[in-house]
């Protein structure tokens, strides 16, 4: 049920699949500055998908929009 | 722990893929667990996990010599000791563990020590990227090496104690271990690294 997906929950779950992917390959990554690059972008996108489901899941339970 | 790691990210992937192209039914309770699972277990376990894989990695001295600036401090290990170049000592004789004695000896031993070690390879990319990469001979730490941390070691040791050089003057070691009188001083341990450019400065000095 695609259409039951919405906007803000995808965009949690692209940041989850973008952040795993950055955060993984750092961990094969011998590269200085890459590494760095990858493991801090790594973490900042997993961290906002992160913050974007608890958004989710507080407006669920509180029934009010949060940070409109 | 890699590939377990890497076979989570994996499956983390394929879950995620499987549920925007809607191959997975996403109606309420299902939606709620996967969400749960996907989006709040995962990065707190998984990034959790990963990043604490990296930070104890990155502590390895292979790391450190991925930066050709960094080759010959990394070669000072391996010179045979007798040279008492303090680096290749402390490898050599296992005094510091081998596979993290960049770390070891680099990381002050206070409560954010780790933390600015960190800062400092940050610092280490900014110096490489923008002011250029220096060359090995003029190499040097950002601030005096602390006596602290090599006292954490030997401050307590019968033999620094009763080592005749530290007891030359009345107040001596108290200077030490005040940091008054730093052990890296001329004259004292002052050779942290015997790399090739010193030992090729000196011998051009001898000579």
């Amino acid at each position: 049920m695609r259409e039951g997906i919405s906007g803000a929950f995808k965009w949690a779950l692209v940041m989850n699949i973008l952040g795993t992917v950055m955060l993984g390959s750092s961990m094969f990554c011998n590269h200085p500055l890459l590494f760095m690059v990858i493991v801090m972008g790594g973490v900042g996108l997993l961290g906002c998908g992160f913050l974007i489901w608890l958004k989710l899941v507080l407006q669920e339970a509180l029934g009010t929009t949060l940070f409109r | 722990m890699v590939w377990l790691l890497a076979a989570l990210a994996v499956a983390d992937v394929l879950l995620i893929v499987a549920i925007i192209q809607g191959w997975m039914p996403m109606g309420g309770f299902a939606r709620k667990l996967i969400g749960f699972v996907v989006l709040g277990l995962f990065p707190l376990l998984w990034g959790g996990a990963a990043f604490s894989y990296n930070f104890n990695r990155i502590k390895n001295v292979e790391f450190c010599a991925t930066c050709h600036t960094m080759s010959e401090h990394v070669a000072s290990l391996k010179i045979p000791d007798e040279t008492m170049a303090l680096s290749a000592l402390h490898y050599q004789n296992n005094y510091v563990p081998q596979e993290t004695a960049c770390y070891f000896c680099h990381t002050n031993y206070t409560w954010f020590g780790p933390i600015q070690g960190k800062m400092n390879g940050i610092r280490h990319i900014y110096v490489y990227y923008f002011k250029g990469p220096p060359e090995p001979a003029d190499l040097h730490i950002y601030t005096p090496y602390n006596n602290r941390d090599c006292l954490r070691c030997h401050g307590k040791a019968k033999r620094w104690n009763t080592q005749p050089m530290h007891n030359l003057r009345a107040g001596f070691k108290d200077d030490i271990l005040s940091g008054k009188q730093r052990c890296l001083d001329s004259g004292c341990h002052q050779d942290a690294h015997l790399t090739a450019s010193k030992i090729k400065a000196r011998a051009e000095e001898d000579w």
